[in-house]
């Protein structure tokens, strides 16, 4: 098992080895990262019978708050740009187009077949409240849209989650 | 099934081609754009099909279409449903079951339909409309007004279901989807509603206790219609149902049960047709399309007329879904500034 990751005030997993890619704190990142923001991690999932699930993790502290973001529609458009920016550069990375991606990428990663492999961009607030979660949802899967058109990702590819929900999928322990 | 309709120069509809509908479909928009007219419009169209050679009627299509026309629209002369400065007249092509149905008509129309052409064969199946408001506590009124005083008021959407909810509810096996529906319908009225031959009056029976219909809640009357039509068999596989605002009256977990038993009857055959406002609806139609590869057509009212959609590829991008926002951020601004 890797060590748990400790974002905005969470902590998640700890996951089975290989099938964590911390993208944030990545040397292929780091190589690449001015002016590009990025989510925090990508995560294996599996399950019987299905396709293999990646799942693209950003996390926040809070929610839209006038006095620390700049107002909702920022937010939203921030998080789009990290969602965006991870799945794009995490299939690059397991296309190997990063020199660096070989030595960071588990093997799970590396030999994913990319054309039937199904993605999910997440967002988990910590502590929001459960009625606040579905216009948020509705607001970053309108934003998301070009992606989730473009990528031929499902209609249910976008997720809006706290902490609660986050725990019950295995997101933390 | 209705497959496809194009309607032009109708009313507010100036344009609108719906090429693809499935078992359940929506339509969605903001007020005064012509969502129920256009129910109404496919409405009198499948009614129109229905009555034609049934029984020993002798009326033609022409005839039974213009007064479907008029007593569901009620105007002055059917004319006056031509869109207002439209320079061509009025058409209708509805598709049923790949088989057409068209007609046309100019402002000056009077009652006369010259052109109507019809390949559908007939139907012995009932469509129904199901208006926002509930009719059980008006039932009697809406029958004396319409088949004794011959007067405006309530259009043919209200005493079509009257007449339907008029005849007695038949014993022996019904369909078992419908049986379940009917089940599922009274888990959420807590009892069912009974027509009380001896009073001519509608009842809500609960456990033992029976209450007038006028003392019921707006929402149980709702649900009871369908249920009672299931009942009665006066819906069959075939039956096409119209629901405008389905929400109205009803809890939201109210409305999704009632958007699962629409599911349920869609998969046994019903066609729906649904007009809405509401962000419950389009959500909960939303998860039945994904959790069963479903799919649900939209047609949207939008600045540059009607955009069709599917709501299996996702959710639609309207001012429902907006508003829902829009309500969210106030909030959050309000809880925490």
């Amino acid at each position: 098992m890797n060590m748990p990751i400790i974002e905005s005030g969470m902590s998640f997993g700890p996951f089975i080895d290989g099938h964590c890619f911390y993208i944030e704190k990545s040397v292929t990142y780091k190589k690449i990262e001015k002016n590009v923001q990025m989510a925090e991690f990508i995560l294996l999932r599996y399950k019987t019978g299905k396709p293999p699930t990646v799942w693209v993790i950003e996390a926040k502290s809070s929610s839209p708050h006038p006095d620390t973001f700049p107002g909702f529609d920022e937010f939203i458009c921030e998080i789009k740009e990290k969602l965006n920016n991870a799945l794009v550069l995490g299939v690059a990375a397991c296309l190997n187009r990063h020199s660096t991606a070989h030595n960071e990428l588990s093997e799970q990663f590396k030999t994913l077949d990319l054309s039937i492999v199904d993605f999910k961009l997440i967002l988990v607030i910590k502590g929001h409240k459960a009625e606040w979660l579905p216009p948020l949802q509705d607001a970053l899967t309108k934003v998301l849209h070009p992606t989730v058109k473009t990528w031929a990702l499902s209609a249910l590819s976008v997720m809006v989650m706290n902490d609660d929900i986050a725990r019950s999928y295995g997101l933390m322990s | 099934m209705l497959n496809k309709v194009e309607i032009k120069n109708f009313g507010p509809l100036q344009h609108i081609k719906w090429q693809k509908m499935g078992k359940i479909n929506l339509v969605i928009g903001a007020n005064g754009t012509g969502k129920t007219f256009l129910l109404k419009s496919l409405y009198s169209s499948m009614k129109s099909v229905e009555e034609y050679k049934r029984g020993d009627d002798q009326r033609s299509a022409a005839e039974i279409l213009a007064e479907k026309l008029y007593w569901t629209f009620q105007p002055e002369k059917i004319g006056d449903l031509v869109s207002k400065g439209a320079d061509s007249p009025l058409s209708c092509k509805i598709t049923v079951n790949d088989c057409s149905f068209s007609y046309g008509f100019g402002k000056d129309t009077v009652k006369s339909i010259s052109s109507l052409e019809s390949h559908v064969p007939p139907r012995v199946s009932n469509s129904i409309f199901l208006p926002a408001k509930e009719i059980l506590s008006l039932h009697h009124i809406i029958l004396k007004s319409r088949e004794q005083d011959k007067l405006f008021g309530f259009d043919d959407t209200y005493l079509d279901l009257a007449r339907a909810l008029r005849q007695s509810p038949k014993g022996g096996k019904n369909y078992s989807e419908f049986a379940k529906s009917r089940q599922s319908l009274e888990e959420i009225l807590e009892g069912k509603v009974e027509f009380d031959e001896y009073s001519g009056r509608w009842l809500f029976k609960k456990g033992n206790q029976k209450f007038p219909i006028g003392v019921t809640a707006e929402g149980v009357k709702k649900i009871a219609i369908l249920d009672t039509l299931l009942g009665n068999r006066y819906l069959d596989p075939d039956s096409i149902i119209f629901i405008d605002e389905p929400e109205s009256a009803l809890h939201p977990a109210a409305i999704s049960k009632f958007m699962d038993i629409i599911a349920m009857l869609a998969d046994r055959g019903i066609q729906f047709f649904m007009a809405s406002h509401s962000y419950f609806v389009v959500k909960k139609l939303f998860l039945i399309a994904q959790e069963n590869n479903l799919s649900i057509p939209v047609i949207s009212a939008c600045d540059n007329g009607w955009e069709t959609m599917d709501l299996r590829d996702g959710m639609p991008d309207n001012p429902i879904i907006n508003e829902s926002i829009r309500l969210y951020k106030e909030e959050v601004e309000l809880a925490l500034r």
